[in-house]
């Protein structure tokens, strides 16, 4: 994939993958198990459509991440109402 | 967490870490550097005429606390370096991996501290008559501590379950001759299959009988069937699950695990299973590695103390064999076909889901690796010794120590199982899930028994280096 991955889970703006967050998410999941591990690949949840999803899949629904670019400059999010 | 908290919990959006970054930013790779470092330094200090036996220090057998007292005012700073060996290298691999140290470094002083406290329980002489294995009494405790008493979540930052069983488990390896896993590996792998697929298309059936989603069913099914927890979140991203999916597999995966973790070798016992044999019934029918190391590792030490037959090491190493080798590394060719059927098959979900062959490594247990080259490496600088000169030399100086290392890390998975199992704050799974998760238990714990201690019982009892 590119570094900005257009139109991919990964680069939309509803998609969560930090190891951190899914593991306040999958409750139970610290007891025997890790989200820091291999086996999640870059899996993450889809706010939009309350899935658990691949990185790499896509819908219509894609909407561009547009609050970090690939330098890691951050931006504010526009309001949720704007959406 | 709500949708709104959700955004501002992550305002920013990780790129993929399959790959080369991955390196640094899985567990996997940490458990890799950890252990196979560990078996390099030891391999240089036996080859130069020393050994890694200073840091390595367990407590000894005692049967008084005179004795007991003398041990620790001897050795007290044997312990505090290898605390603080262990706190340097996990404090750098947690840290990169995105923790905080100051949660960390109180959390893991509170680990060892207690794991010292077990491991010498372990050791009395008194121990065995009385079932105090470290195992289960580290998961026992921990579980009375989360359970009863509680402790802050920050806390949770230093009991990486997952992280200090894959670290044990490249150390275990040392200790595994890799012509026993040539050889005993092809086996594993045979009955290991059988047994995942039988047990998957039953909690995937019973699943779809009792009217759930199909999605769900393969979440469920490779949670009993696979790797446990792992593989329950690999297969729920692989087939594009509902949010509330993993975590219910999650929730049916620790409850039959922790069941089967005191179930499991109590059975095997009854049924005067030998070592080897009691160890790849527990790698069949275990459900997570770090609930079935409990298990084997209990079960190993019944052998030890000559209650049953065999060696405390083939419990492991047939439990190893089965588990890891011959059911953990195929989660990704589960999630492949699976995620073919689900794009192709199955209702659609709203979002374009793709099968890439790639995710068969994406997906791959990386710290299996380490594990086969820990092995590798320990038969090659060994292979010239015979077993008498391997047991007289190379064991008290070699591998010995770096299988204390492993009890020392397996002690602090065992008790973070329990620090960390919260049952009240376990998913709610409902009857369905259950019934169809059961199902699939008892087809299991059936299957796993009959293949290991009848159809390759003479395989599994003579696992030997």
């Amino acid at each position: 994939m590119t570094a900005e991955h257009p139109g991919k889970c990964l680069s939309c703006v509803e998609f969560r993958n930090d190891p951190a967050y899914l593991e306040t998410v999958f409750t139970g999941i610290k007891s025997l198990g890790s989200a820091y591990g291999s086996t999640r690949a870059d899996d993450g949840l889809c706010l939009r459509h309350d899935r658990y999803r691949g990185a790499r899949d896509s819908c219509a629904d894609y909407e561009p991440n547009i609050r970090r670019s690939w330098a890691g400059a951050v931006t504010p999010p526009p309001p949720l109402g704007n959406r | 967490m709500s949708r709104t908290e959700a955004r501002d919990f992550n305002p920013t959006i990780r790129q993929p870490i399959s790959g080369w970054r991955e390196l640094g930013l899985k567990e996997d790779w940490w458990a890799i550097w950890i252990g196979l470092g560990i078996v390099l330094a030891a391999y240089l200090l036996f080859a130069n005429g020393s050994s890694i036996k200073w840091i390595a220090v367990t407590p000894a057998k005692w049967s008084n606390f005179a004795q007991l007292g003398a041990h620790f005012s001897a050795n007290i700073d044997r312990y505090i370096v290898q605390f603080l060996l262990w706190l340097g290298i996990f404090s750098l691999a947690l840290t990169t991996l995105g923790h905080k140290a100051r949660e960390f470094i109180p959390a893991f002083l509170f680990l060892y501290l207690f794991s010292v406290a077990i491991f010498t329980l372990g050791q009395w002489d008194q121990a065995n008559k009385y079932n105090l294995e470290p195992p289960l009494v580290a998961l026992l405790l921990g579980l009375a501590i989360s359970n009863l008493v509680g402790l802050p979540k920050w806390l949770d930052a230093g009991f990486r379950v997952e992280f200090y069983i894959k670290t044990g488990i490249v150390l275990l390896g040392a200790t595994l001759p890799f012509t026993l896993i040539m050889w005993a590996g092809p086996t594993a792998i045979f009955q290991a299959s059988i047994v995942s697929v039988a047990t998957f298309l039953v909690i995937y059936w019973v699943s779809l009988r009792l009217g759930l989603d199909r999605r769900f069913a393969a979440t469920l099914g490779a949670g009993g069937a696979v790797c446990g927890v792992s593989a329950a979140i690999a297969i729920a991203g692989a087939v594009g699950a509902k949010k509330e999916d993993a975590p219910i597999a999650i929730t049916m995966v620790i409850v039959w695990a922790i069941v089967m973790i005191f179930v499991l070798p109590f059975a095997a016992q009854l049924l005067q299973l030998s070592a080897g044999v009691g160890g790849a019934w527990i790698g069949t029918s275990e459900f997570a590695d770090a609930a079935g190391f409990a298990a084997a590792q209990a079960y190993g030490d019944l052998a030890g103390h000559g209650t049953i037959a065999g060696t405390s090491d083939q419990a492991v190493w047939a439990f190893t064999l089965m588990k890891v080798v011959g059911r953990d590394v195929w989660i990704g060719v589960w999630a492949f076909v699976l995620a073919i059927i689900a794009t192709t098959r199955w209702e659609k979900t709203g979002a374009d889901g793709k099968a890439p062959l790639g995710q068969i490594w994406w997906r791959f247990p990386k710290f299996v690796l380490g594990f086969v080259v820990a092995s590798l490496i320990v038969t090659a600088a060994t292979s010239q010794y015979s077993l008498a000169d391997f047991n007289k030399i190379v064991n008290p100086a070699f591998v010995g120590p770096i299988k204390d290392l492993r009890t020392w890390a397996f002690i602090f998975c065992f008790f973070s199982i329990g620090l960390t199992t919260r049952f009240r704050e376990l998913a709610k799974a409902g009857s369905k899930p259950f019934y169809a998760f059961t199902a699939g238990v008892a087809v299991n714990v059936v299957l796993g028994l009959v293949l290991s201690a009848f159809v390759f019982a003479t395989h599994w009892q003579n696992l030997v280096r």
